[in-house]
C-alpha cells in the first residue's frame, strides 16, 4: 500500500487538452512539487505540458504507478499491457463502472488486479494526495500540509471538503477517494493509516459498508493507536430487509451502523463541519480523562451556552472545592465569580486567565477559556499568554475566543500553541464530549483485553 | 450443527416452539417448565409435573400466528378445564387450517405478571448477528426505546445495553417498586450470544415476552427461525 503513496514514477494515462482530467492532474502534480517522474501520456499527442513532455507510447518507460482517466472500455487492455510491465499501482479515475450499473466491466478489471497482483484503487474515483511528498493525483484542489487522513467514499464530497479545508487552513497528511472500491476499499486504508507516521487522526466519509464485520475487526486493531472520525451518509433511510420477526422489522439500518461505530470506538459525526471541528481537537488531545468542565470567561451569556450544552452532553460544570475557591480568591480582584464558570468580568486580563488556568487545573479534567474581546483588551495578549501555560496545566485546554476577524490574530496565536478554538462554546462541548467518551471508549477495550 | 437445528433446518421449517425452548435451556436460559401434551391421557400429568394455573398453546410448524388461530388459552385452573381446553384448541385450530401438521399442545404454569422486556436477535446483511434488547409492550412498539449490539457481546455490553434504554429507570424500580432483577437479564443477553455465536444457521430470535422479577427472569415465549 505505501508505494502509492510514494511512487517513484507516474503516469497519467488521460487526454492532456486544457481543461480535461489529464490536464488538471498534471497541472496539480506539477504546480503541487512532486519530485518524482511524471509522464502525462496520450496517444497521438506531442509536445509538452507544464514543461513535462507528453509521450504517446509508454512501452519504454518505467511506470511505478499508473493513474488511468479512459473511457471504460479501453482500461481492461491496458491494465494487461500494465500488468506484463510489472506496474503493481492503480488509480482509476475514470467514471461508468458499478456505479451506473456496468458490472461486469469492473469484475474485469478486478480479475486482471489479482492476476497480476496489482492493487487498484476506484474506479470512479477523485485521486490521492500526499502531502509530505507533495503528490497529489487528483484533479481536486491540492490540500494543506496536516496530520488528518481523510478516506472518502465520494469524490464529490471529497473535492468540497478539499475546499472548505483550504478555507479553514485545516490540513491533511494524505487524501483517498476511493470509488467504487472494486480492490483496494476502507478498510485496507485504515490498516494503512493505522502506521503511517504522518498521520494522527483518520477520518472517514462512507455511505455504505460491503464487509461489516472485517472492517470492525480492523477499525478495533486501530483505534487504541489511533482516533477514527467517521461521517455515515444515509441516516434517514429505514431498514429494508426482509424480515419475519420483531427483532428484524426494529433494526433500521442507520441505528445498525450507530451501535458498530459505538461498539468499535469510532467516533461518528453529523457532518463535516462537526468532522473538522474533532479532527483539529484530536490533532491536539486525544485524551480528555474525566467529565468535570472548568470554564474561565470574560462574558457571562456565552459561558451559559457552554454549561447548557456541556450538560445536555453528560458532562458536568462542576463547582470548585473549599479550598479551590479560597485560594483564588487571594489572587483575584473582588467581584470576580469564584464558582465555575470562572467569570473574570472585565478584569479579564492575560495574567488572571492564566492564574485561574493553572489553579483550576488538578480539579478538572479539561478547561475552555471564553474571551469577547474589549476595547481595552487585546485577544492576541491572552491567547499567547494561554499557549505559553498549555503545557504545564497538564490538561486540555479548548478556547472559544469570539468572534470573526475580531480575534483573527488570536485564534492563529492559538492554534501555533497547539490550542483549538472554536466560535462558540457548544463546539467546544461536542468536541470535549467526543474525545471524553473515546477515551472511556479506550479504557473499556483495554480492560476486556487485560481480562482475556 | 445442533440436533434440533438440522431436524428443523430438514423440514424447512423454524424451530417449534418445544424446541426453542430446549435450544435456549441447553444455553442455561431459563423458561418455565413445560410439557407437550399429545393427547388427552398426558394431561394427568400437568398436575404431576408443573401444576395450576397453566397456559396451554399449540404447537404446528403451519401456524404462526398461534392466537389468531384460536390456538392460545391462559390462565386454566384445573385438570377439567385442561380437558376442555385441549379439545377447543385442536378444533379451532383444525377448523383454522385443516392442513395443520400438529405436534401437539404445549403446556406451562403460568408465571405471575410483572415488567415485561424483550430479548431479539437478527442477522444483519453487512455486519452479522446483532442483539436487540427493549421494555415489552408500548416501549418497544411505540417508543421504539431498544438497544443493539453487534454480538458477540460480553458483560460490560450487555449492561450498557440495558442502562442505555430510556426505561432503564423502570427496572430500576420507580415509585416505590423494588428493582428488577437485572443481572439475570444480563445472564440472557450474554448467554444468548453464545448460543447465536455457536449456531450460525440461526437468521432470527425472538424472546418476547420475558417475565422480569426481583429475583430471577422468565423466558415465556421464543421463536427461533432458520
Amino acid at each position: 500500500m505505501k508505494n502509492i503513496f510514494y511512487p517513484s514514477s507516474v503516469a497519467v494515462f488521460a487526454s492532456m487538452k486544457e481543461g480535461k482530467t489529464g490536464y488538471e492532474i498534471v497541472k496539480n502534480m506539477v504546480e503541487g512539487g512532486f519530485e518524482g517522474a511524471i509522464y502525462p501520456i496520450s496517444p497521438g499527442s506531442t509536445g509538452e505540458i507544464f514543461q513535462v513532455k507528453i509521450y504517446s507510447d509508454y512501452r519504454d518507460l518505467e511506470i511505478d504507478l499508473a493513474i488511468i482517466a479512459i473511457p471504460g472500455q479501453y482500461i481492461p487492455p491496458l491494465l494487461e499491457d500494465l500488468g506484463k510491465k510489472g506496474t503493481k499501482r492503480i488509480v482509476v479515475i475514470s467514471a461508468g463502472f458499478s456505479e451506473v450499473g456496468n458490472i461486469a466491466e469492473e469484475k474485469k478489471i478486478k480479475r486482471i488486479a489479482e492476476k497480476y497482483k496489482m492493487r487498484i484503487i476506484g474506479p470512479n474515483c477523485a485521486g490521492i494526495m500526499n502531502t509530505e511528498n507533495n503528490f497529489f493525483a487528483s484533479i481536486e484542489v491540492r490540500a494543506l500540509p496536516g496530520h488528518t487522513a481523510f478516506i472518502t467514499q465520494s469524490g464529490a464530497l471529497g473535492g468540497a471538503v478539499l475546499m472548505m479545508a483550504e478555507e479553514l487552513n485545516f490540513g491533511f497528511s494524505k487524501f483517498v477517494s476511493f470509488g467504487n472500491r472494486c480492490d483496494v476499499d476502507e478498510i485496507d486504508l485504515i490498516a494503512y493509516f493505522k502506521n503511517d507516521p504522518q498521520t494522527k487522526v483518520i477520518a472517514l466519509y462512507m455511505e455504505g459498508l460491503i464487509k461489516g464485520r472485517e472492517f470492525l475487526y480492523q477499525v478495533g486493531k486501530t483505534v487504541s493507536t489511533k482516533p477514527i472520525v467517521a461521517i455515515k451518509a444515509g441516516r434517514s433511510k429505514a431498514g429494508m430487509r426482509a424480515t419475519s420477526s420483531h427483532t428484524g422489522s426494529l433494526a433500521g439500518e442507520d441505528q445498525i451502523y450507530e451501535t458498530a461505530f459505538h461498539q468499535a470506538g469510532i467516533l461518528r459525526v453529523e457532518g463535516v463541519e462537526e468532522m473538522f471541528d474533532l479532527c483539529r481537537a484530536l490533532n491536539y488531545y486525544t485524551k480528555i480523562e474525566g467529565n468535570r468542565i472548568g470554564i474561565i470567561t470574560n462574558s457571562g451569556g456565552p459561558a451559559v451556552l457552554a454549561v447548557d450544552k456541556l450538560e445536555e452532553l453528560g458532562l458536568i460544570v462542576t463547582e470548585p472545592s473549599a479550598v479551590l475557591r479560597n485560594n483564588l480568591k487571594k489572587i483575584l480582584p473582588p467581584h470576580v465569580s469564584l464558582g465555575n464558570p470562572f467569570d473574570l468580568l472585565a478584569y479579564g486580563e492575560a495574567d488572571n486567565f492564566c492564574q485561574v488556568s493553572k489553579k483550576i487545573a488538578p480539579e478538572y479534567d479539561a478547561i475552555i477559556a471564553i474571551f469577547v474581546p474589549t476595547s481595552f483588551m487585546d485577544s492576541t495578549v491572552i491567547a499567547t499568554a494561554l499557549g505559553k501555560i498549555k503545557e504545564e496545566i497538564k490538561i486540555p485546554i479548548f478556547a472559544n475566543f469570539m468572534a470573526g476577524r475580531l480575534v483573527k490574530e488570536a485564534i492563529a496565536i492559538l492554534e501555533h500553541y497547539g490550542i483549538p478554538n472554536y466560535n462558540t462554546g457548544e463546539r467546544c462541548a461536542k468536541v470535549i464530549q467526543k474525545i471524553y467518551q473515546y477515551t472511556m471508549k479506550l479504557k473499556k477495550l483495554d480492560n476486556e483485553n487485560k481480562i482475556n | 450443527m445442533h440436533r434440533l437445528i438440522e431436524k428443523a433446518k430438514g423440514e424447512h421449517r423454524p424451530l417449534l416452539e418445544t424446541e426453542a425452548k430446549e435450544l435456549l435451556e441447553e444455553y442455561g436460559i431459563t423458561v418455565p417448565a413445560f410439557r407437550l401434551i399429545k393427547s388427552e391421557q398426558d394431561i394427568k400429568e400437568i398436575n404431576e409435573f408443573l401444576g395450576y394455573p397453566v397456559v396451554m398453546k399449540i404447537v404446528s410448524p403451519d401456524i404462526i400466528h398461534k392466537s389468531e388461530a384460536g390456538g392460545v388459552k391462559i390462565g386454566i385452573p384445573d385438570e377439567e378445564h385442561a380437558r376442555k381446553a385441549y379439545q377447543d384448541i385442536l378444533s379451532k385450530v383444525k377448523e383454522y387450517n385443516n392442513k395443520a401438521q400438529i405436534n401437539g399442545i404445549i403446556t406451562y404454569q403460568m408465571c405471575p405478571a410483572s415488567t415485561e422486556v424483550i430479548i431479539g436477535m437478527m442477522q444483519d446483511p453487512h455486519f452479522g448477528p446483532v442483539i436487540m434488547f427493549g421494555l415489552g409492550g408500548i416501549f418497544v412498539e411505540v417508543l421504539k426505546d431498544i438497544s443493539f449490539r453487534i454480538l458477540p457481546i460480553k458483560e460490560r455490553d450487555a449492561e450498557e445495553m440495558i442502562s442505555e434504554i430510556k426505561g432503564y429507570s423502570i427496572l430500576k424500580g420507580v415509585r416505590g417498586e423494588p428493582p428488577k432483577d437485572l443481572s439475570a437479564i444480563k445472564e440472557v443477553l450474554i448467554r444468548l450470544s453464545t448460543l447465536v455465536m455457536e449456531n450460525p444457521e440461526i437468521q432470527e430470535i425472538d424472546l418476547n415476552p420475558i417475565l422480569v422479577y426481583e429475583k430471577g427472569v422468565q423466558v415465556v415465549d421464543a421463536r427461533i427461525i432458520l
